[in-house]
C-alpha cells in the first residue's frame, strides 16, 4: 500500500519523532558521499553501539604498512531487527572489503556503503549506493 | 522567503512521497486502532500496561533483507536467518546480492532523508513560538546543531523530546515508563501527590514527575529540568523553568499521548507537541537493551550540514 503526500508527512514525522534520538545524522558533515574508498582488511572488532555501528578493519598497503580503518554505519537497532548483527555475518579475524564514503578530514574513517563478505557475497547496507554487478566475484 | 522554502520542501516531498508504509517498522498513527474495550485494573483505572508502538528498530524503513539475483529476481526475507536458510537450501544463489536495511528514503539515500526531514520540521514541524528576542538564538542553534544539540554527543534527550513510552507497567501506586531509547526508565507516582520540595529543585533531563488521574486520563506534571536538553531538533531550546504536562489515555488498544510545554520565560504561548497514537504491540518481540550511545564522530564533522 502506498500513501500520498499526507501519508509521507505523517509517517515521516513518526519516524523522525521516534528515530531521531538514536540516529546521529549529519553523515554528510563528516563523510563525503561522492568520494568512495575501497578497503580490504582483517576485521578486528565490531561495536554494536549507538548512534552508529562501527567496524574496525586492519588494511595493509602495498608497502606492508597496516592502517586500522574505522567504518561506521547506521544505528544498531535496525541491523538487529533483521538479524545482521548476528555473529554469523561479521566474524572477527576474517577478511572483508568495505566500500565506504571517505571521511572529509582525511582520517582513516569511512561510512559504509557495501561490504563484501569473506565468501565474496555482497551486502549493501543502508545507503543508496548500488554496487556494480552482483554476488561473488563482482567488482 | 517563507513561500520559497515551502516550495522547496514541497518539491522535495514530491520526490519522496512513494513511501511503502507496509515496510515501516513503526505503525502509522491511529490507523491500527481497533474497536476493543479499554481494560481496567482492579481499582477501576484504565490499564495502561503493555507495549506500545513499533519495535526496537532504528527507524527509516526496513524492508527486511533482500537478495537480488543476477537476473533481477528479488527474494525478500524478514530476517537474515531466513535468508541464510534459503541460501543453504539452494533457494537463493550465492550470486545474489544482499540488501540489508534498504531505506525508503528519497533515492534510498539517508543524506536526502536528513535534508528532507530538516526542511519538513522547519516548515511544517509545529514549531514552538518563541518570543522575538530569542528568534536569533533558535536560528543560531539550528544552524550549528552538530555542535550545539547535545543529543549529538549522546546526552539524554530528556522530557519531552524523549516522546511517549514504549512500554508501561502499571501498579496501584505508580506507572513505570520504559523506553528502549538509551534504556531510559521513569517511575511516576499516580496518587496525586505534590512535587517533592527538594527533588523538584534539581535540574535534570527527566525532571521531577508526579501523576494524577483526571477521569480516565493519566496526567503527569514534570518540573525541575535543566536547560541542556532541547524540545526538538531545529534549535528548540528551553529554560530550567520549563514545566511539561504529559497526558496518557488508553482507548481500546490505542495509547494516546500528548505533551504540552510551558516555558513562559522564552515561549509566547504553551507549546503542544504533535499528539501520538500508539497501537498496542502484541508482536511478542523481546524488549531488548538499547546499546549505549558513544560518540566518535563530532570531531570529524567538517561542515554544519545535518539536514
Amino acid at each position: 500500500m502506498r500513501y500520498g503526500l499526507a501519508g509521507a508527512l505523517i509517517v515521516g514525522a513518526l519516524l523522525w519523532g521516534g528515530a531521531e534520538l538514536r540516529a546521529h545524522h549529519a553523515v554528510q558533515a563528516a563523510f563525503d558521499q561522492d568520494d568512495h574508498v575501497t578497503l580490504t582488511g582483517v576485521l578486528t572488532k565490531v561495536l554494536w553501539i549507538n548512534p552508529h555501528v562501527r567496524w574496525f578493519l586492519d588494511v595493509k598497503d602495498a608497502s606492508g604498512t597496516v592502517t586500522t580503518w574505522t567504518i561506521s554505519g547506521a544505528g544498531p537497532g535496525g541491523f538487529r531487527d533483521i538479524g545482521i548483527s548476528g555473529r554469523d555475518v561479521f566474524k572477527v579475524g576474517q577478511t572483508y572489503t568495505a566500500i565506504a564514503a571517505r571521511a572529509r578530514d582525511g582520517s582513516p574513517n569511512g561510512y559504509v556503503l557495501t561490504f563484501v563478505l569473506p565468501d565474496g557475497r555482497k551486502i549493501d547496507l543502508w545507503h543508496q549506493y548500488k554496487s556494480e554487478g552482483t554476488g561473488a566475484g563482482a567488482k | 522567503m517563507k513561500g520559497a522554502v515551502v516550495g522547496v520542501v514541497l518539491l522535495s516531498l514530491m520526490a519522496v512521497v512513494s513511501i511503502d508504509a507496509g515496510a515501516q517498522s513503526r505503525p502509522a498513527s491511529g490507523s491500527a486502532a481497533a474497536p476493543a474495550p479499554t481494560p481496567r485494573t482492579a481499582d477501576g483505572k484504565p490499564d495502561l500496561s503493555g507495549r506500545w508502538g513499533g519495535g526496537g528498530g532504528g527507524g527509516g524503513g526496513t524492508g527486511g533483507v533482500r537478495a537480488v539475483e543476477p537476473d533481477g529476481t528479488v527474494h525478500t526475507f524478514e530476517h537474515y536467518s531466513e535468508y541464510s536458510a534459503a541460501l543453504a537450501a539452494g533457494r537463493v544463489s550465492a550470486n545474489a546480492k544482499i540488501i540489508g536495511r534498504q531505506p525508503n528514503y528519497r533515492h534510498g539515500n539517508n543524506v536526502y532523508s536528513e535534508r528532507d526531514a530538516g526542511f519538513t520540521q522547519r516548515a511544517f514541524g509545529n514549531p514552538p513560538l518563541y518570543k522575538p528576542e530569542f528568534w536569533e538564538r533558535v536560528q543560531y542553534l539550528d544552524e550549528n546543531g552538530n555542535k550545539e544539540d547535545t543529543t549529538f554527543s549522546c546526552f539524554p534527550p530528556g522530557v519531552p523530546r524523549l516522546g511517549p513510552p514504549m512500554r508501561i507497567v502499571q501498579t496501584p501506586t505508580d506507572v513505570i515508563l520504559l523506553y528502549q531509547n538509551r534504556n531510559t526508565w521513569r517511575v511516576i507516582p499516580t496518587d496525586g501527590r505534590p512535587h517533592d520540595q527538594e527533588n523538584s529543585q534539581d535540574q535534570t533531563f527527566m525532571g521531577d514527575a508526579v501523576g494524577r488521574w483526571d477521569g480516565d486520563t493519566l496526567v503527569i506534571d514534570v518540573i525541575g529540568f535543566n536547560d541542556v536538553s532541547w524540545l526538538g531538533w531545529p534549535g528548540w531550546f528551553h529554560t530550567n523553568n520549563m514545566r511539561v504536562e504529559e497526558r496518557l489515555r488508553r482507548e481500546g488498544n490505542t495509547l494516546q499521548y500528548q505533551a504540552t510545554v510551558y516555558d513562559p520565560d522564552v515561549l509566547l504561548e504553551p507549546w503542544q507537541m504533535d499528539p501520538r497514537a500508539l497501537p498496542l504491540n502484541t508482536g511478542g518481540a523481546p524488549f531488548l537493551e538499547d546499546p549505549p550511545c558513544l560518540d566518535f564522530d563530532l570531531s570529524h564533522m567538517l561542515t554544519r550540514e545535518r539536514g
